[in-house]
């Protein structure tokens, strides 16, 4: 094995803190082995949130990566749920740039807001129920049930009392039962 | 408890949410284990995650190769856009430094061109001395009142506005001095030059170029006329004290020194006075100095004292012209 393929093995396996720290001084480098390492399950869980935007806010939060970087808790034992945090975050702040345009154009063309059609077709598919879920809730439920986060973490990474958490997951599990109970 | 419901269902979601402590949790999964409802409802809750979980296929590799592609463009571009921090600052530094010095070199160049204005200093000795400054066109007045003795000190450009002083009997041109005048009873009893030059113009009397070192006092009664003639002629030599039309600009002395007597050795003959006859060429021609100096005013003041010593002056009739403005 050459030096050069071994040191890139070596970097590879670096933990998330030291590349954070090297981040924060500018190696992008250490940012695209970042980016290997979570940009999967970043976009999984951009899509289940945010669908349409996924991909453009996975890259958003590897840019704001660069500079929150330096803020990084290097004791932490992974990166992986302030990536989260961060991704949840510029979901949201996306999924409320985009209602505001929709309202803006909409205010503007003097139409009223579309109706969702609430046709059997939408409902049977969980898909459309997740959607059709506030963002605050898909969020939670997402970080709950997909990607196995504790409520303390999420109270923890969204900024959020615990006990706001729970009531969403609730509020969330019992939207999505009764929809599929519909659909049975 | 039917078999539809249990009083313990709830603590399904709240053991799966963390909201139970180890003894409830523990407690609970021993009940789960035998209530069907509960079980029930934890395999529910199980089976919508699972649901949930495999709802987005792994991701596209080739999505994460153009993402990250298009990450390491944006990361490049905005690396190339931003200089470092360091060099930002040393351009800031250096940029600041540069303002700096030119700020200076134009402050220091603004002082160096900028002539100095017109500085006039008087201290008053004695209880009733007084003097008060005053402009009238391009003239700056000092008139001194009263008995007392006055070191004036006058720095002044070429450009600057002239200075004249006024006194009871008299007025002094500066030409950029430092001299001391005493007066007693409204009258000239001494003027000392330390600096520079004064032209004394006496009223009824001839005027007097003063030079530094210079003392004036008023003249003794009645010398006999040979005397008089003798001393006035010798005045007149090119380094007389005696007046002089537009007297030479005298270089500006590097040291001020200070009003003092001189001593004997530096003091110019007593002024005596000259025979008529050259006494009239004297105000004639400083009459004559006044015109050609754009003075009028003075010149028709000095054609009046003309007329009144000369009354039958040989340029009496050209003098009168011009003191009555015709």
């Amino acid at each position: 094995m050459s030096i050069a393929k071994r040191n890139v093995l070596q970097e590879r396996s670096l933990p998330d803190a030291v590349l954070l720290s090297r981040v924060a001084v500018g190696d992008t480098v250490a940012l695209g082995i970042l980016y290997d390492r979570y940009a999967p399950a970043l976009l999984k869980f951009a899509r289940r949130v945010e669908r349409q935007e996924a991909e453009d806010i996975v890259q958003t939060v590897f840019m704001r990566v660069l500079h929150l970087a330096v803020g990084f808790d290097v004791q932490a034992a992974s990166a992986r749920p302030w990536l989260y945090a961060i991704t949840a975050r510029v979901a949201l702040e996306r999924r409320r740039s985009i209602l505001r345009w929709k309202t803006a154009l909409t205010h503007f063309a003097k139409q009223p807001e579309p109706v969702v059609t609430d046709t059997s077709d939408v409902r049977r598919d969980l898909r459309t129920s997740l959607s059709r879920l506030s963002a605050a809730k898909r969020t939670v439920l997402v970080l709950a049930e997909v990607e196995g986060f504790s409520c303390y973490e999420i109270a923890e990474m969204l900024e959020i009392p615990v006990g706001t958490v729970w009531t969403r997951l609730h509020h969330a599990r019992r939207e999505l039962r009764d929809s599929q109970e519909e659909e049975a | 408890m039917t078999s539809s419901s249990c009083h313990r269902l709830w603590q399904v979601e709240a053991a799966r949410d963390g909201r139970l402590s180890e003894r409830d949790k523990s407690s609970f999964e021993a009940h789960a284990r035998e209530c069907r409802v509960c079980s029930r409802e934890q395999r529910r809750l199980e089976r919508l995650a699972e649901k949930l979980r495999e709802l987005e296929p792994p991701a596209n590799e080739v999505t994460l190769y153009h993402g990250r592609q298009k990450l390491m463009k944006a990361l490049d571009a905005r690396v190339r856009q931003q200089p470092s921090e360091w060099s930002a600052w040393r351009v800031w530094g250096l940029s600041a430094c540069a303002a700096l010095a030119l700020l200076l070199l134009g402050l220091w160049t603004q002082h160096e061109r900028t002539p100095p204005r017109t500085f006039v200093h008087v201290s008053a000795l004695g209880a009733h001395a007084h003097w008060s400054r005053l402009r009238a066109g391009d003239t700056e007045l000092i008139q001194l009142s009263d008995d007392g003795v006055f070191d004036i000190r006058i720095q002044r450009q070429s450009k600057d506005p002239r200075v004249q002083v006024l006194l009871p009997d008299g007025t002094i041109d500066d030409l950029g001095t430092v001299f001391q005048v005493s007066l007693h009873n409204r009258l000239t009893v001494q003027l000392v030059v330390s600096e520079g030059a004064v032209v004394f113009h006496r009223r009824a009397a001839e005027d007097v170029y003063l030079a530094a070192g210079h003392v004036w006092r008023p003249e003794q009664p009645a010398a006999p006329e040979a005397a008089a003639v003798k001393s006035a002629q010798s005045s007149l030599q090119p380094t007389s004290t005696l007046q002089m039309p537009q007297p030479p600009e005298l270089p500006t002395p590097q040291k001020p020194a200070r009003v003092a007597v001189p001593s004997p050795r530096r003091t110019a003959p007593r002024v005596k006075s000259p025979p008529a006859i050259l006494r009239e060429d004297v105000a004639y021609l400083h009459v004559l100095s006044l015109l050609r100096s754009g003075h009028d005013f003075e010149a028709q003041l000095e054609a009046i004292d003309y007329l009144r010593r000369f009354p039958h002056g040989f340029r009496s009739a050209e003098i009168e012209r011009i003191a009555t403005g015709r």
